[in-house]
């Protein structure tokens, strides 16, 4: 195994030991951000330098390590604001030129956002609720537009507030406001910024789905009815054959867009759509097909299929 | 189950970028032109084709050079689909014998019928069909009951395959008899090289929806085939046959993902100005795209000899949806409602109904995803 290679399982590792299913459930029920002990373990991991150059102070991952990572946060579930600084936040920061030891250490903690409306004057900014005030904020404006900016200034006005899911700092928008100070990333790093941020989200929801098709294979094998486990009634069995169908070509499909956003292929922003497109779709009906096969249970708080279905969605709804 | 690893693509080199700019001068300088709407007519056009390509030196690139190849990787034949593709002529007439029967002989086959079958695949002067499906055996094949009983160096075959593709303008038949044991059981299952043309052979064809004989129905009585055309051992028939099901998967899919591209092309010009087709036509688009990619990653699995069993079949069910989407759309946006002809758009809505039935039905493939992936238990007999 690589060196690489054992970043990427050391995560996973992380990601399970730190949000395990209880903690999560507890954390939603709590509609709570998780606490400043639990993102310290990935701090001290140095898991926000992941995406960053080694000349930069990061640990400099190439895209492959990169979209596992993001595979593995998403079936773990890993709290949005964490998630969102690995892939977009801190290599913007390194990008724009600015010192990332505070960041990359969890002094200073990041928030993504991304510019909503057409108004060109007025950078309208969703920003994601934190564990802190948010030292730094990232703005991604476009495919090729990144501005590592400092802090936000909030407009007047009535504050929006829009939640998918409590409990992952996911999605809770704040009041719209400006960046106070802007540094702006090159454009060549920006547009791969931008590529890894949306393969990181396809990555993720892919993750979702990967973690309950898992589960629905084992509870399909486990659970019994009419004497004989559901896994041999054909329905069901059929029914988790079409979930690795989604699984297996996504599977097949991030490796690829992967390896043209390594190569930096003319094609990569044409396949990047189409893997967009179909699966952040598909992840979700896997989720949901989740649900299916565990029939009532799945239906239930602890199941917590509701997680993965809800990232997928939310996922897709980000961008 | 699948790993959070990511898998393999596959790569084109600059020798397979050599080979595609030889290719594409090649089908600039040699057009096969349209086909005939007459089958026969277009039979013997493809035939022609398919030798015109194996002269040039395209045709069984990843065969080993002992075989008449050029011992190419996966790679070099993906270039060969992918351009072809683009030609009006986009299947070779012999893609079974290259890509199916060819790896069975080429792995069980002895040396003697390595150089005495081989040879006439390539450029298509030998044209092969596969002989395994039966009227009391389609999905399950353990079912066979066409027997062969060996009298001195020859088995003696009686019995019926349905659903043969090509066996009307066939030489050869890669064909699955029982030579022991009773219907039910995959064991006792032999595959032989059958001569089309030895006495006893009746082939009837048989006419599908849309009215063209593609396959038919063959009938064997007492007829004749030398020990020597035996492929493996007698009894090893079932394996001999699987070990190479899947090989043919990934170049075959990608093959029709082409022609979906040329089918999605010509409906967006069609329809392509409607507001309400856009988003209709993306989601169609991205799939071919999903698609390709999953098809190079068998390809590049196949070709590191790491491909898992059943495997392909996720590629077979993601060509049926692809399939059945993309004519299914453009029949639907192309829909008048006072009228309902057979034309070409009709005529792929209904061909596209084979697809989640042709080797291998949806419903087996799941199954098979269930065992051999998934690891799904069976219910008890």
């Amino acid at each position: 195994m690589s060196e690489n290679q054992e970043v990427v399982e050391l995560f996973a590792d992380i990601c399970r030991d730190t949000f395990d299913m209880p903690r999560l459930l507890e954390l939603a029920e709590r509609d709570d951000v998780p606490t400043a002990g639990q993102v310290k373990v990935f701090v001290d991991a140095g898991v926000l330098g992941l995406a960053v150059p080694e000349d930069l102070g990061g640990v400099g991952l190439g895209v492959n390590e990169l979209t596992e990572i993001a595979m593995h946060a998403g079936e773990n579930l890993l709290p949005w604001h964490l998630f969102a600084a690995i892939f977009g936040g801190v290599p913007a920061i390194a990008a724009a030129g600015d010192d990332v030891d505070d960041v990359i250490g969890g002094d200073v903690s990041v928030a993504l956002a991304v510019r909503v409306g057409d108004r060109p004057s007025k950078p309208e900014l969703l920003t994601w609720r934190t564990s802190t005030e948010p030292g730094r904020v990232v703005v991604i404006d476009g495919p090729e537009t990144v501005d590592a900016a400092a802090g936000v200034e909030p407009l007047p006005g009535d504050t929006l507030r829009v939640g998918l899911e409590p409990g992952q700092g996911m999605l809770t928008i704040g009041a719209p406001a400006v960046p106070s100070t802007s540094a702006a990333v090159p454009e060549a790093a920006a547009r791969r910024i931008v590529r890894i941020w949306r393969l990181a989200l396809c990555a993720q929801a892919w993750g979702c789905a990967n973690a309950l098709l898992e589960r629905s294979v084992a509870y399909a094998k486990e659970r019994e009815q009419f004497g004989a486990p559901i896994a041999t009634f054909q329905a069901v069995a059929h029914t988790l054959a079409d979930m690795h169908v989604g699984v297996a070509a996504g599977l097949s499909a991030l490796g690829r867009v992967s390896r043209l956003i390594d190569d930096g292929d003319a094609a990569v922003d044409r396949e990047l759509a189409s893997l967009e497109s179909w699966l952040l779709t598909r992840s979700r009906r896997v989720c949901e097909q989740a649900v299916q096969v565990h029939g009532g249970t799945g239906f239930t708080w602890e199941q917590d299929s509701r997680g993965n279905w809800a990232c997928t969605c939310s996922t897709a709804a980000s961008w | 189950m699948v790993t959070t690893v990511l898998r393999p693509t596959l790569r084109f080199d600059d020798a397979d970028e050599d080979v595609r700019a030889r290719l594409r001068r090649f089908i600039d300088d040699h057009d096969p032109g349209r086909p005939s709407a007459d089958f026969p007519e277009r039979v013997a056009q493809l035939r022609q084709w398919q030798a015109a390509l194996c002269a040039a030196g395209f045709i069984g690139m990843s065969w080993p050079e002992s075989d008449g190849g050029q011992g190419r990787g996966l790679s070099a034949e993906a270039v060969l689909c992918e351009e072809l593709g683009r030609t009006t002529m986009p299947e070779l007439i012999n893609r079974i014998a290259l890509y199916t029967v060819a790896p069975m002989i080429q792995q069980w086959g002895t040396p003697e019928q390595r150089s005495r079958l081989l040879p006439g695949m390539l450029d298509a002067s030998e044209i092969w069909c596969q002989g395994f499906s039966e009227p009391s055996a389609g999905s399950d094949l353990a079912g066979i009951r066409t027997r062969a009983r060996r009298d001195g160096d020859d088995w003696v075959i009686n019995g019926q395959k349905v659903w043969t593709s090509r066996a009307l303008w066939s030489k050869w038949c890669a064909l699955l008899v029982r030579t022991d044991g009773e219907p039910g059981s995959h064991k006792g299952l032999t595959l032989v090289a059958l001569d089309m043309g030895t006495p006893g052979v009746t082939v009837r064809p048989l006419y599908q929806m849309l009215h063209e004989a593609h396959f038919s129905e063959v009938f064997f009585d007492d007829v004749r085939v030398p020990h020597a055309n035996v492929i493996g051992e007698p009894g090893q028939g079932w394996r001999v046959a699987m070990s190479t099901m899947g090989f043919e998967r990934g170049l075959f899919v990608l093959e029709r993902q082409i022609g979906l591209r040329r089918r999605l092309a010509v409906l967006a010009e069609q329809v392509g100005e409607r507001p309400d087709a856009h988003v209709k036509l993306g989601e169609l688009a991205a799939m071919l795209e999903v698609l390709r990619a999953h098809t190079y990653r068998t390809l590049a699995e196949q070709d590191l000899g790491i491909l898992e069993p059943g495997s392909t079949s996720v590629d077979k069910l993601l060509l049926t949806e692809c399939y059945q989407a993309v004519c299914g759309e453009a029949f639907d946006l192309n829909s008048q409602p006072d009228r309902l002809f057979m034309d070409e758009i009709a005529h792929d809505l209904i061909e596209a109904r084979s697809v989640s039935i042709y080797s291998g039905s949806t419903e087996i493939q799941r199954n098979v995803i269930g065992s051999q992936i998934l690891g799904l238990p069976r219910r008890a007999k």
